[in-house]
């Protein structure tokens, strides 16, 4: 017979913790939602959490809002909704700016345990924020903090200063094979 | 001209190193004049791609320039024999009759979850040999249970009851249920694992089928299936014969055939770095568990 093996695993304290740069890029499905999952874990063990998304725009309530809210972390829109349908490019990059300044600032100080940037890819992909200064403030970020950064076209310059990279592939995909769009509770 | 470059690049069939360059200098270029390219793999349509400017008036500019150079847009019904790279694709592209898309300025809402019977029930499986297959099941947990949906994941294999995600869940009130005893088929005595792995499996069917639950993650399930545990044509079936409107998440790698062809949504992981591999850095709380 087997004994049912019951690990406990203890959160480290910060000065033996590895903090890691994750980066889930990809055109499938998942980058988002494993960054939730994460967030999830995370908050279990009372850490601080905190998530700042880029390119949700700052009405937007979807079903990780509401539930994130329970477990005490709060998801924060920084963006002007889905970049295409903005009118105006200078607000977005505006707006993108805005939020940058705002993260850099919770990079040094140490605030949150792990820090999610949502859609962060976006806004290096259009050039909104230069590259070689967020990349600067990574690496220079306490050792203990994780920080998560999603979307897709992640450069090479982020994938190699990240220390776990996932690619999320589409294999399949209900919209595409089937014409079903998004549903809450799935995709938002 | 950059945009010539950006479309060039999507269209032939094998971009060259340098096109491919030049496409993405292409869409920078063409985002400092306010004018937006993005592919629209996410949709499904991995060989289009979405081309915008802002105001719907520069829309119906960018449009008219398009028309007139009409090596770019095939608005005509007639089947072309073009063998130019910049011609689009013999498949008809699903936007090329439809007119173009205005953009509306959503003003955002509470979504409301429809009820059953008019929701699409998705199979969804998370392989791969990535991390961000339990991972993305959980994000999805959070959603569903912030949607007010009952949603609940039943993890086969795994032993651990006391990670971060089942702290979590209890927080959130739903349900985390470890099935498994932590052996796999690598371990001595695999009999009481397999075991295990079908009494699991007898009472997620049983779930399934009562319909109770709107959102249901079958953790690591696919891993009892290859190890032939748990049997491949009897899961197919149990999914199929699901009440309406009831979405199964699957997570495991090594996700047969038959389970991709069953499922709706089907995601695979790929590792590009991991810091085990490349930096000997174990799993931590918090991240990991």
């Amino acid at each position: 017979m087997t004994v049912k093996r019951n690990r406990s695993y203890k959160v480290r304290p910060r000065d033996r913790r590895h903090g890691l740069l994750i980066v889930n890029t990809g055109n499938g499905k998942g980058k988002t939602t494993a960054a939730l999952g994460l967030l999830v874990r995370a908050a279990g063990y009372e850490m601080s959490v905190g998530m700042f998304q880029f390119v949700k725009s700052a009405g937007t309530r979807y079903g990780e809002h509401i539930a994130a809210e329970r477990l005490g972390v709060e998801i924060v829109p920084l963006g002007d909704g889905f970049t295409w349908l903005s009118e105006n490019i200078a607000e977005d990059r505006t707006l993108a700016e805005r939020g940058w300044a705002r993260v850099r600032h919770l990079l040094e100080d140490g605030t949150f345990d792990v820090l999610i940037l949502d859609e962060m890819t976006y806004c290096l992909s259009f050039g909104w924020l230069d590259e070689s200064e967020v990349i600067a403030a990574l690496r220079s970020r306490p050792s203990w903090m994780h920080v998560v950064i999603t979307g897709r076209d992640a450069s090479p310059a982020l994938i190699e200063a990240a220390d776990l990279v996932t690619e999320m592939k589409l294999v399949r995909h209900p919209y595409r094979e089937q014409g079903i769009g998004a549903q809450p509770g799935i995709e938002l | 001209m950059p945009g010539r470059s950006a479309i060039a690049a999507r269209r032939s069939a094998k971009p060259s190193a340098s096109l491919v360059e030049g496409a993405l200098v292409g869409r920078r270029h063409l985002a400092d004049s306010c004018i937006l390219v993005r592919d629209c793999t996410s949709f499904g349509m991995p060989d289009d791609f979405c081309v915008a400017a802002r105001a719907p008036v520069e829309n119906d500019a960018l449009i008219a320039a398009l028309l007139c150079h009409h090596t770019f847009i095939n608005m005509s019904d007639s089947e072309s024999d073009r063998t130019d790279p910049l011609a689009p694709p013999e498949r008809r592209s699903p936007t090329a009759r439809r007119k173009a898309p205005v953009p509306k300025r959503k003003k955002p809402g509470p979504y409301r979850v429809p009820p059953r019977s008019q929701r699409h029930g998705l199979v969804i499986v998370n392989t791969g040999n990535g991390k961000g297959k339990t991972t993305a099941a959980l994000g999805l947990l959070l959603r569903a249970s912030g949607r007010g949906m009952r949603a609940g994941m039943f993890q086969f294999v795994k032993s651990l009851t006391n990670g971060g995600e089942h702290r979590a869940a209890e927080r959130l009130g739903v349900e985390i249920v470890s099935l498994g005893d932590g052996c796999t088929i690598e371990s001595a005595d695999t009999a009481d694992a397999s075991a295990l792995a079908q009494a699991g499996w007898a009472r997620v069917r049983d779930l399934i089928a009562a319909g109770e639950y709107d959102v249901l993650i079958l953790d690591e399930l696919t891993l009892p299936i290859k190890w032939g545990w748990v049997d491949d044509a009897e899961v197919i079936s149990a999914l199929g014969a699901r009440p309406a409107g009831t979405h199964v998440v699957i997570t495991g790698r090594h996700a047969s055939q038959e389970l991709i062809d069953a499922a709706d949504l089907v995601t695979d992981m790929t590792v590009i770095k991991h810091p085990l591999r490349e930096q000997n850095i174990r799993a931590q709380a918090g991240v990991d568990v």
